[in-house]
Parts: structure tokens; C-alpha cells; sequence
């Protein structure tokens, strides 16, 4: 266990004797609890993607923030196109995405994309199978995400969720029996599965996709960034760091008001929910490939 | 004497309770014998906690016979007299590597704490869910500081600054017993009137967790103990 799984373990705690007292939390709260958590946080840890690209790539900045709006662009228009398979996609890319922030550390003697890519697979099918009533209840509740409870199918998720968990298992089982992981590896790794299964299994799909997205991932990025800037910038202190992180942060919280704005006057006509998805989506894709090379650059280091 | 039910899981797991944590202090008491002198303390220790738990047990496998209800003040004076010596292994482990005196009091504060507030939201319910989570997260702050100590305070470090690798692995496989081993506890607690599980577990399978937990924690602690002790003194041997 490191100390975000303790931290991420204390907050589960909390949350489930807050639960367990009033019996529920109220919808309001939930989001506005996890907002709050997501701006401080969430927002954060993609907000220097141009820091760390532009540090160890030789490309000016006008180019990198170009081509970073047209991968936005360019998903924006698929979504336009084809949502099923955006939302598909941006499955995709987000398992893969978490599962290499989660097991980067690790030299694996298997493929480690594929393993990524499982690990992944595992946490959002489980997310989604132990949530599914309800993400069916918030699809179904506006015209233009009804659509998505085709993806959302129990039956899809059940096979994923049963398979992908007991994948994962096995070839984190297998890289220990290859040495690649320790005995200790391996059990942490496990009891993470464990507590993420019973977080999302007793808490609401916005507080269980919060507490992981907060605690076990933003977080831990932040952190490696962190000590990437750190070995390139040797006074770079926390103060210094939010400084980095804000400008970015404070962007992308205007540009979701305005949207917002023009979302409640009508000029923008899609439901909360598909903004949300589209939103988090657009943003993941060039955040994903920009963490993709960040890691294979620490590695490398 | 009445016969026991084949399917009273309660009284069968404080059979078994009993007999195994017996079982595990005499082997521990025979044990002291094969190890360097300087483990004898801890292997002591050992035993210690599994006698006294033997004792408990004795008495706690009777009262439930004679009255079918939860020993809950036997498992309490248990406990208080056992936990903090669990406590005491940590101390012995990371003294060679320079523990010190407060260490062994923080550990044992907590400890105390963790079951004073959990003997009052048992033993003194209510039957509101109030009670039983206010006093749950009151002892459950006692087990997060116990908790954080092995895995990443003072005995983590102590652990990592000594030169065995038997102490390092021995103290990481402790911590696993107080992370996942002391979490069964709570399961036990939850199934009190009033407790989140009282809807899905009767309240008398509060026992059976607490024998499950106890059986675990308190011979499994023993049996790492002894592991490294037998480790280092091979070594020293060598």
C-alpha cells in the first residue's frame, strides 16, 4: 500500500460513515462535492501537459498548442459524427490511460500496453457493472444520451467485468511468478482491486468514479510530475508548481462556465450529461498520448 | 450439558479458537528455545498473547453455551490486554534498529483508544446507527494511526534503516496483518444492532468474525514473529 491508497482508503472510510448516518447523500451534494474535488485536482493534473511535452520535445509552443486544439477539434467532429463510437473510443482511451498511470512503475515481461490496457478495462467495466441501474437511469433521462445505453448494456459489461478482472489478475499473477513484480507488488495491486470493487460497489457511480479519479489518479500524476519537473528544475518547490498549474486550470474552468452559460440561454442545445462526456473526452485524448510519452520518457530516464 | 448443534458456527469457532490459540502458545513457549537470545523477548511475547486469548476463550466459549449472547466484556478484557502487546512485537522488531521508548507508548495509546471507544459503541449501544458509527469512527481513528505508523511512520522507517532484510519483509508482512487482518473487526462490529450490517448478518455472527479475525491476527502475528526470529538466529548461526 502507498500513501495514496492510504489517503484514497481514509476517504472511503469517511464517506461510508457519512453514508451509513444519513442513509443517503443527496445528488446536489454529490456533484457539488465532486466538482469541487475535480477543479482542485482532476483539472490540475492535465494542466501542464504543455510543460512537460515542451520540456523533452523539440517543438515550439505555437505548433504543440495547434496541434493539441486540432486533436480536440477532430474528436469534437466524431462526436458530431458517430457518438456510439466516440463514446467507444473514449472508453478506450481512458482505460488505457489509467492503467498505465496505475502500473508504470513496473518492468513487465509481458506486453505492457496490453496489460495496461486490461487493467483499465477492469476498473471501468467494474465502475459501470456495479453502476449500471443508474448510469441506464441518467442515459435514458435526456434525448441525447439515450442512445449510449447501447454501449452501457448489462450483458456487454458483465462479460467485460468478469473477464477483464480475472485477466488482469492472472497476468499480474503471471508477472509475478516471471519476477517482474514482488510478492509485496503483487499484494498491493490486489488489495487496490479489492477496495476499488468495494468502493464502487457501495457508493453512487459520481462519488465511486470521483474518489478514484481524485485520489488514485490525479493525484499520483500530479505527484510524478511533480518530481519529473523537479529532476529538470531543482528549486521547483509546491508554491512554484500550483504557479504552473494554474493558468491552465483557471482556463478551463472559464471555458466550462461559458459553456455552461451558453448551455442554460440555449444557444448551445445538448443535455449536461453529453456535454460532460463530450468535455472530458476531447480533453483525455491528447492528455492520454501527452502522458504516454511522458512516461516512456521517465522510463527512459 | 447440551449438545451442540451441528450447525452453531459460533460455538464451533470458539472451539477452535481456544484449542488453536493453546495449541499456538505452546508451540511458542517450546519454540523460545531454538532462537538467538535476543529474539526470546518477542517469541515471549508471542506467546503471551495467544495464552492469554486461550484463556479468554476458555471462558468465552462457556458463556456462550450457558447463555447464547456475545461475551463481549471477556472479549473486551481480551483484547486490552493482547492488542498492545501486539504493539509490543513492533517495538522488539524495530528496537535493534533504534526504536524508541515513546514509540512503544504511541502504539499502545492508540491501541487503547481504538478499543475504549469500540467496547463503549459496543457494549453500550443504543441501537442507533448514531451510536454505533460515531464510537466506530472514534476507535477507527486509533487503527488509521497504527496503520499509518507500520506502513509509513516510525516503524516503516525504523524497519527500512536496518540491515535485515528478514526485518523489513517481516514488519511489510505485520503491517499487512493490521491493514487487512484487523479490518475483519470492523466487519464483526458492523453486524451489531444498529451497525450497517445488521440488515444482511445476524448479530450473533458478530462472534464468528471475531473468532475468524482473532485466529487470524493473533497466531499469524506469531507465526511471522517466529519466522524471523528463526531467520535472524540461522544467521547469526551461519
Amino acid at each position: 500500500m502507498n500513501k495514496f491508497t492510504f489517503t484514497y482508503l481514509i476517504f472511503v472510510y469517511a464517506l461510508f460513515s457519512i453514508f451509513t448516518l444519513n442513509g443517503d447523500i443527496g445528488m446536489g451534494s454529490q456533484v457539488i462535492g465532486s466538482l469541487v474535488l475535480i477543479f482542485i485536482f482532476g483539472i490540475p493534473h492535465g494542466a501542464i501537459d504543455n510543460i512537460i511535452y515542451l520540456s523533452s520535445n523539440k517543438i515550439t509552443r505555437l505548433r504543440f498548442y495547434l496541434i493539441y486544439l486540432v486533436t480536440i477539434i477532430v474528436y469534437c467532429i466524431f462526436w458530431w459524427l458517430v457518438p456510439i463510437i466516440s463514446l467507444v473510443i473514449f472508453l478506450l482511451l481512458s482505460s488505457y490511460h489509467f492503467g498505465e498511470s496505475q502500473l508504470v512503475d513496473y518492468y513487465f515481461a509481458f506486453k505492457k500496453r496490453i496489460i495496461y490496457l486490461f487493467w483499465g478495462f477492469a476498473l471501468l467495466s467494474t465502475l459501470i457493472f456495479y453502476n449500471n441501474n443508474e448510469l441506464l437511469s441518467l442515459s435514458n433521462q435526456f434525448i441525447d444520451t439515450q442512445v449510449f445505453s447501447q454501449v452501457f448494456n448489462i450483458l456487454i459489461f458483465k462479460y467485460i467485468f468478469y473477464s477483464s478482472n480475472a485477466i488482469i489478475i492472472s497476468m499480474l499473477i503471471f508477472e509475478n511468478y516471471k519476477l517482474s513484480i514482488s510478492n509485496q507488488q503483487l499484494m498491493n495491486e490486489i488489495f487496490l482491486l479489492i477496495l476499488i470493487h468495494i468502493t464502487f460497489y457501495l457508493f453512487p457511480i459520481i462519488i465511486s468514479f470521483t474518489l478514484y479519479f481524485i485520489f488514485l489518479h490525479s493525484i499520483k500524476v500530479l505527484k510524478q510530475e511533480f518530481d519529473y519537473l523537479k529532476s529538470l528544475q531543482s528549486d521547483l518547490n509546491l508554491f512554484k508548481f500550483i504557479k504552473l498549474l494554474y493558468p491552465h486550470t483557471l482556463l478551463s474552468i472559464i471555458f466550462l462556465a461559458i459553456f455552461l452559460l451558453l448551455m442554460n440561454f440555449g444557444y448551445i442545445n445538448i443535455s449536461v450529461f453529453l456535454f460532460s462526456i463530450i468535455g472530458i473526452s476531447v480533453i483525455t485524448l491528447p492528455h492520454a498520448i501527452i502522458m504516454t510519452n511522458f512516461y516512456n520518457e521517465i522510463n527512459v530516464k | 450439558m447440551e449438545p451442540i448443534a451441528p450447525d452453531n458456527y459460533v460455538a464451533f469457532t470458539f472451539f477452535i479458537g481456544y484449542i488453536a490459540m493453546l495449541a499456538a502458545s505452546v508451540f511458542f513457549f517450546v519454540e523460545r528455545g531454538s532462537v538467538d537470545n535476543k529474539w526470546k523477548m518477542s517469541l515471549l511475547v508471542s506467546a503471551l498473547i495467544t495464552g492469554i486469548a486461550a484463556v479468554h476463550y476458555y471462558y468465552m466459549r462457556d458463556y456462550w453455551l450457558a447463555t447464547e449472547s456475545s461475551p463481549t466484556f471477556f472479549r473486551y478484557v481480551d483484547w486490552i490486554l493482547t492488542v498492545p502487546l501486539m504493539c509490543v512485537e513492533f517495538y522488539l522488531l524495530t528496537k535493534l534498529a533504534g526504536a524508541k521508548k515513546s514509540l512503544l507508548w504511541k502504539l499502545i495509546l492508540a491501541s487503547t483508544w481504538m478499543l475504549v471507544c469500540g467496547y463503549i459503541g459496543e457494549a453500550f449501544s443504543d441501537g442507533t446507527t448514531g451510536h454505533s458509527v460515531t464510537w466506530g469512527v472514534l476507535s477507527t481513528i486509533g487503527y488509521l494511526y497504527i496503520a499509518y505508523t507500520v506502513w509509513f511512520g516510525e516503524v516503516a522507517q525504523l524497519a527500512e534503516k536496518s540491515n535485515s532484510e528478514a526485518i523489513k519483509k517481516g514488519v511489510k508482512y505485520l503491517a499487512w496483518f493490521v491493514l487487512v487482518g484487523w479490518s475483519i473487526y470492523p466487519i464483526g462490529y458492523m453486524c451489531m444492532e444498529g451497525g450497517w450490517l445488521s440488515s444482511v448478518m445476524a448479530p450473533e455472527s458478530i462472534d464468528v468474525w471475531y473468532n475468524i479475525a482473532d485466529a487470524i491476527n493473533k497466531i499469524g502475528f506469531g507465526l511471522v514473529v517466529y519466522s524471523i526470529a528463526i531467520a535472524e538466529s540461522n544467521k547469526k548461526l551461519a
